[in-house]
């Protein structure tokens, strides 16, 4: 590859990474606990960026892509130490990581809740719901996962009504 | 934007705006690309590993050429048979492994998904089979060397048994425990798959079941061929 293909793929990744980086943490997040695991899969989607923006046509959406091999790289990462997780998901929900974990309002007490009701979903269950919060509608979430938009909307209903089952439960447990 | 939103998005956004400010921060190229922490960059560097393990027998081959020299016999030519033939596949599995795709396609998420499934089950039995032939080649060199050095203990039943049978039982096993390691992460892949199609979730049920079994009798059988070996040493002696 040439000098100035390198660099327009360099400026091409960095741009997208401006728009869109935000995308990295939120599913490292989703899918790890805090600390060095989130660290290495956030590093792993990027690093999965790179690699695959040579194939990357631009017909799609640039957030369409990034969320599609984000979500890919997420669900196929590290698999043994799922394995782990979901042998006792109640730890996993209270070690995920928590963006503010010294704050201790009421609102950093709602997100911690929101993850760890979030970590009580299946993987792909979690991916259709961080689609939903991201505020996709149900076509695009039907582009990024690949199901139709009808199956979306049933599925969607469903994942809503058992977080806020979750959310309801944990302050009752309170 | 949308005046529509759930209190749930709504949080979400809130905590994500400050996420996202830090994530454009932090933009830079990716470091250590050869180092990537997915299950395709760990089997990828372990088969180049391994088959940089098999080209080192050439190491073997040159130390072993002057202490057989003069005595060609049939164990001699066996070592320099399986010690060609684990530098040759140790070549193969180089060159295979360089022309890895390691990208992802831009692709809904149940396709890239049945896509990896498909390419990493046509890839499960040729990488288990070269993983499992490491330790049986060594072992075949090691038995047929010492035969060569010692042609007098060749008639020894325990030699020869260790000789026709080790190499064979131990390339099925550790064949077959690799194979078993790939598994568990085809299902895990196609766990996630399952999620997205109602089709493969009932089979994916039915691989996991047989997965917990297998891994179980390949642990037996290691054992078990671990005490016939030290009962027939033991019995030889």
């Amino acid at each position: 590859m040439s000098e100035d293909a390198d660099k327009q793929r360099e400026a091409a990744y960095l741009e997208l990474l401006g728009r869109h980086g935000r995308i990295a943490p939120a599913v490292a997040r989703l899918y790890t606990r805090a600390g060095e695991d989130a660290a290495d899969l956030e590093q792993e989607i990027r690093l999965q960026w790179w690699r695959s923006l040579t194939g990357f046509s631009g017909r799609a959406r640039a957030s369409t892509w990034m969320y599609q091999v984000a979500l890919h790289t997420a669900l196929t990462f590290l698999r043994r130490r799922q394995r782990r997780l979901r042998a006792d998901p109640l730890e996993h929900a209270g070690n995920m990581a928590d963006p503010a974990p010294h704050a201790g309002g009421r609102e950093d007490q709602r997100r911690t809740a929101l993850h760890g009701a979030l970590a009580r979903l299946a993987p792909g269950e979690r991916a259709l719901a961080y689609l939903w919060l991201e505020e996709l509608s149900h076509e695009e979430i039907a582009t990024v996962s690949g199901m139709n938009a009808n199956a979306v909307g049933v599925r969607l209903h469903r994942i809503r009504q058992r977080l806020k089952e979750l959310l309801t439960a944990g302050k009752e447990g309170k | 934007m949308n005046p529509q939103r759930d209190e749930l998005q709504e949080l979400w956004r809130t905590e994500n705006a400050a996420a996202g400010d830090a994530a454009a921060a932090s933009g830079a190229l990716p470091r250590g690309e050869a180092s990537g922490r997915a299950q395709e960059d760990r089997l990828r560097r372990r088969i180049r590993l391994d088959g940089r393990l098999k080209i080192s027998a050439v190491i073997f081959l040159g130390a072993a050429l002057p202490l057989f020299a003069g005595r060609f016999s049939a164990a001699a030519w066996g070592v320099f048979a399986f010690a060609l033939l684990a530098i040759a596949l140790g070549v193969f599995q180089l060159a295979w492994s360089n022309r890895w795709r390691m990208g992802k396609e831009a692709r809904p998420l149940s396709l890239s998904l049945a896509a990896d499934l498909e390419l990493w089950r046509r890839r499960r039995l040729a990488l288990a089979i070269l993983l499992g032939a490491t330790p049986a080649l060594a072992w075949q060199v090691y038995q047929l060397a010492y035969l060569a050095m010692n042609p007098g203990r060749s008639a020894r039943l325990l030699n020869l048994l260790f000789l026709v049978a080790g190499g064979p039982v131990l390339w099925m096993l550790a064949s077959w425990r690799q194979w078993a390691r790939l598994g568990a992460w085809l299902l895990q892949i196609e766990g996630a798959l399952a999620e997205f199609d109602e089709q493969v979730a009932a089979r994916c049920e039915r691989a996991r079941r047989q997965a917990g079994r297998r891994t179980g009798l390949i642990a037996a059988l290691f054992l078990l061929l671990l005490l016939a070996g030290i009962l027939l040493f033991w019995m030889g002696r």
